[in-house]
């Protein structure tokens, strides 16, 4: 289910040029008709702007940042958490540790509005403010998953062979520690949607024209009363997304908890 | 504690500094307006201190961070301090009161589960539905369907008896969401347990038993979760506030943004910063209450 709706989602976002219109071609005289009306049945916005290409151009940009970002902490994550698994010091440990808790300290959204005062807004920051804010959580958990491994036999064997590092963490490690990180990666990427709704929503994500969910639901906010399918559509789209990855990565786990035992 | 919250606000207070000072962009350009000339431009960059080396600019944050004092907001001219603590009321009732309702919506939802088996599928998919769907997406539909419709509340800003409900209760869905879903992995792992089933043999009436033998037990993860997740409402009431016009933290914080208003911004980031830590730690204190046994530094 979950991944047929993902399919969709994706296969509609590709293919955004030949299934739809132009999502910036502005028509005044049809603005704000519903969708399924006689006359235009993909409906438009208050600019006459064709909603459903809008909205198929807005799951392009939705896909991007939310996958992006999660692929973007899932190799910072796994990264930083496999080096501070196998730091036999502890001092790189203690440092990635520290970083890394301070960074969890604050809220998600916090950190992208204050890296968004900083930098021009926009969609390539976005994606990599949440793939820098997300990291913290996929070190825990490949970190964790990793030092596991280090008091599996088959790890101490390959010590003892010599294996080179290198060879030994992407042979041994990563295929234990990867299903873990793919489980909260798409986890992450539920969370990723969300966010860049609301960071475009409050203006510090993407830029109008560019069409964005969030964007859509900040214009739509202001014809909240004359026009709700506005505000309804691209957040149900938002949703239902969201939920796909969320649905995903549970069921994902489950079957990484049942190979383990 | 204490030496770890101090820690916890140097890091925070260090990153918010760095983030917004060594970063590109040219903030006294940008204060000084578009069209400013080069001599206005300077002129703002001396009377806000940046000319100074960023060295000296930390060392001053920090050392008035230590008194208290969060520096001088740029476009208001006024303590920074003292428009966080303006603002603080509005954020902190409306975080409270989605901290409330979402707790309320949470436990709601998890004693729900148990009730056969269509309540527990039912309850599973609201809490994806709730978790999904965007936070401020049900603002809108709130607001639409409570406040237009209905013509329960008012549309935007402080009017009316109860300005607070609608935001917070926006708010509090998705957290109740994770609330519930907390609740009832631990509800299930509780009502498990022997001292149940010895309860159930004695006789003692079921809403008994989980009032007093189930939910003191089930409580604890739920309290650290919950203040968790209300550091995660303080910094959506950003979002909503914006919605529901509230004059609150968040309005504060996205204009100074769009004013480069960095000390403002500098203020706004400790302050949620310093959330975090103390949430947790009163969350220790609570579940200490709630389970004597686990208060710190006994049976260790």
């Amino acid at each position: 289910m979950a991944l047929t709706v993902l399919f969709l989602f994706v296969a509609a976002a590709s293919l955004a040029g030949v299934i739809t219109g132009d999502p910036l071609t502005q028509r005044l005289d049809r603005a704000l008709i519903p969708p399924f009306r006689e006359g235009f049945v993909r409906g438009t916005d208050h600019l006459g702007r064709d909603l459903f290409a809008r909205l198929v151009h807005g799951a392009r940009s939705s896909l991007v940042v939310s996958v992006g970002s999660a692929l973007i902490a899932a190799v910072i994550g796994t990264t930083t958490g496999i080096l501070a698994a196998i730091d036999r010091r502890g001092g790189a440990d203690r440092v990635l540790q520290l970083w890394n808790d301070s960074l969890l300290a604050f809220p998600t959204i916090l950190m992208a509005i204050a890296v968004a005062a900083v930098l021009e807004p926009g969609r390539q920051q976005v994606m990599w403010t949440l793939g820098v804010v997300f990291s913290p959580v996929l070190f825990r958990v490949s970190r964790s998953a990793a030092r596991q491994v280090i008091h599996r036999e088959y790890y101490l064997v390959s010590r003892l062979l010599h294996t080179p590092l290198p060879f030994r963490t992407l042979l041994h490690m990563m295929p234990n520690v990867l299903p873990q990180v793919i489980v909260q990666s798409a986890s992450l990427a539920a969370v990723a949607i969300g966010t860049e709704a609301a960071l475009s929503f409050l203006g510090l994500g993407a830029q109008p024209p560019e069409p964005s969910w969030g964007l859509m639901l900040s214009d739509a906010r202001r014809y909240l009363t004359q026009a709700p399918y506005l505000s309804i559509v691209p957040g149900v789209a938002a949703g239902v997304l969201a939920f796909s990855f969320q649905y995903l990565s549970d069921r994902m786990a489950g079957v990484v908890t049942a190979l383990e035992q | 504690m204490v030496a770890h919250a101090v820690l916890v606000l140097f890091l925070v207070a260090t990153v918010a500094f760095f983030i917004l000072n060594v970063l590109p962009g040219d903030p006294a350009a940008v204060v000084a307006g578009i069209d400013a000339d080069r001599a206005t431009v300077e002129r703002v960059r001396v009377s806000l201190g940046l000319d100074r080396p960023v060295a000296v600019r930390y060392a001053v944050w920090i050392g008035d961070l230590t008194r208290g004092h969060l520096g001088t907001s740029w476009t208001q001219r006024e303590a920074v301090e003292e428009l966080l603590r303006q603002r603080m009321t509005v954020t902190l009732r409306l975080a409270g009161l989605g901290l409330i309702l979402s707790i309320l919506i949470g436990m709601t939802m998890a004693f729900l589960s148990f009730l056969g088996r269509f309540g527990h599928g039912m309850i599973r998919f609201l809490e994806y539905f709730f978790f999904a769907f965007p936070q401020f997406w049900f603002a809108l539909l709130l607001l639409y369907v409570f406040s237009f419709q209905l013509g329960w509340f008012p549309m935007v800003g402080m009017h009316g008896r109860t300005p607070f409900l609608l935001p917070a209760l926006a708010l509090a869905l998705g957290n109740g969401a994770i609330i519930s879903r907390t609740a009832r992995a631990s509800l299930r792992e509780v009502l498990r347990g022997r001292h149940v089933l010895a309860a159930r043999s004695l006789g003692i009436p079921e809403p008994r038993i989980v009032l007093f033998h189930v939910l003191p037990l089930a409580i604890v993860p739920v309290v650290s979760v919950a203040a968790i997740q209300a550091g995660y409402l303080l910094a959506g009431a950003i979002v909503v506030e914006q919605i529901f016009s509230l004059p609150g933290l968040g309005r504060l914080t996205l204009t100074a943004i769009l004013q480069r208003d960095v000390p403002v911004i500098q203020g706004a980031i400790v302050v949620f910063g310093l959330a975090f830590p103390l949430l947790n730690a009163l969350a220790d204190l609570v579940v200490g209450f709630v389970q004597p046994q686990l208060r710190y530094g006994r049976n260790r």
